[in-house]
């Protein structure tokens, strides 16, 4: 249960990051409405988990204790120019995916008298797909800002990609 | 052409380090001449950005209580539902805050400082009956507007720069909320409170009135 305690208090930190994230881009001179929009998005997601996973904490008979998780580092700047910040995005979410591993693989300990299948179903059925998709998402964010930094007007390409942001 | 972008990016990061952002600008060649259009004063900000925090300090404390009202030997869930939506809603007015500042201009660098989820650590467990939660949210309702009201004589008293407009969004849209919502929660509290009157004068409980009236709470039919 200790791990699902974590893995909550994770998705409640790491809302809060994407929340400032989003609100760096929001500011008049940053101007990015689509980058504002995917965090405030990935921010919302985690806000909606963290309530979930906290009432299967207490579903399965846990205590909720609400404090910073000592694993995870909190982040200092939230800040960033736009590639860093998918980056970033995706390190925060590949992060997340481990910890939801973490939960898994102490449910699945077979031998140890701590088998809990209803856990381990739990953070596949509703976590695991999520991850995958987001990870893959902000990777192919950052290969195509990658490759359209290094060749075009920087100042246009991000111009456009903050577009096609806000219309996802 | 490779290393010019990798040292760019390197630049970059060592100005963020410094929390430089201007420098990282002029990376990217965008350069943001500031048009001096902002007015809102220091003093005004600087309690808005804490009035954020309050919010976020009340939808963490109404997260505990809903956690505390979702366990097995609670079992209160009509009461574990209405906090977990009181503490979403408190981070939409932390939001509402956030994009009321970035309209006005500002937050334009260091907001990182703005949020800490758990600086309210004592929080961080929450235990109770119902009617002690109905009276804390009060509390913490009524709290919470007062801090709006002392936000809102800040930004109306600074010599020579009255906020009207922020002055006006926080007592039409915030005050409106928070007296309506403080009007439900005393109102609720009044009706569980005459259910276990009998009880508490034998200082028993009143397990059957909590239990009712959470029954009722999980389907919203209290008014």
């Amino acid at each position: 249960m200790k791990h699902l305690v974590d893995y909550a208090n994770s998705h409640i930190v790491r809302s809060f990051d994407y929340l400032l994230m989003s609100t760096h881009y929001g500011n008049y001179q940053k101007n990015r409405a689509g980058f504002e929009k995917l965090f405030r998005g990935l921010s919302d997601s985690k806000w909606d988990e963290a309530i979930d996973i906290i009432k299967h904490v207490t579903k399965r008979g846990g205590t909720m204790k609400f404090e910073h998780p000592k694993s995870l580092k909190a982040s200092t700047t939230h800040e960033f120019q736009e590639i860093q910040s998918v980056a970033k995005a995706l390190d925060m979410e590949k992060e997340l995916a481990l910890k939801g591993f973490d939960v898994h693989r102490e449910a699945s300990q077979r031998s140890n008298n701590k088998h809990d299948p209803e856990i381990s179903s739990y953070i596949e059925k509703e976590f695991v797909h999520g991850h995958a998709h987001t990870i893959r998402k902000l990777a192919g964010y950052v290969s195509d800002l990658n490759s359209m930094l290094r060749e075009s007007d920087r100042a246009l390409s991000l111009f456009l990609f903050d577009e096609y942001l806000q219309k996802e | 052409m490779k290393a010019i972008l990798t040292a760019t990016l390197l630049l970059c990061t060592f100005a963020l380090g410094k929390n430089d952002q201007l420098k990282c600008s002029g990376q990217e060649q965008v350069i943001v001449t500031d048009p001096n259009w902002t007015d809102m004063s220091k003093n005004c900000t600087t309690k808005m950005k804490d009035q954020i925090q309050r919010e976020i300090n009340a939808a963490m404390q109404y997260l505990a209580m809903g956690a505390h009202f979702s366990r097995d030997v609670v079992n209160r869930p009509g009461f574990a539902k209405m906090f977990f939506e009181a503490a979403s809603e408190e981070r939409q007015h932390a939001i509402k805050l956030i994009s009321y500042l970035l309209m006005r201009g500002e937050l334009i660098s260091e907001v990182s400082h703005m949020i800490r989820p758990y600086s309210n650590v004592k929080k961080n467990h929450w235990s109770g009956n119902g009617a002690e939660a109905l009276k804390a949210a009060l509390e913490l309702e009524a709290f919470v507007t007062k801090s709006i009201k002392n936000v809102i004589k800040v930004c109306e008293e600074e010599p020579k720069n009255n906020d009207y407009h922020l002055v006006d969004y926080l007592t039409g849209e915030f005050l409106e909320e928070q007296y309506k919502g403080q009007r439900d929660l005393a109102g609720k509290f009044s009706t569980l409170s005459k259910l276990l009157e009998k009880y508490e004068r034998n200082e028993k409980h009143g397990a059957l009135g909590e239990f009712l009236f959470d029954k009722k709470l999980l389907k919203g039919e209290l008014l």
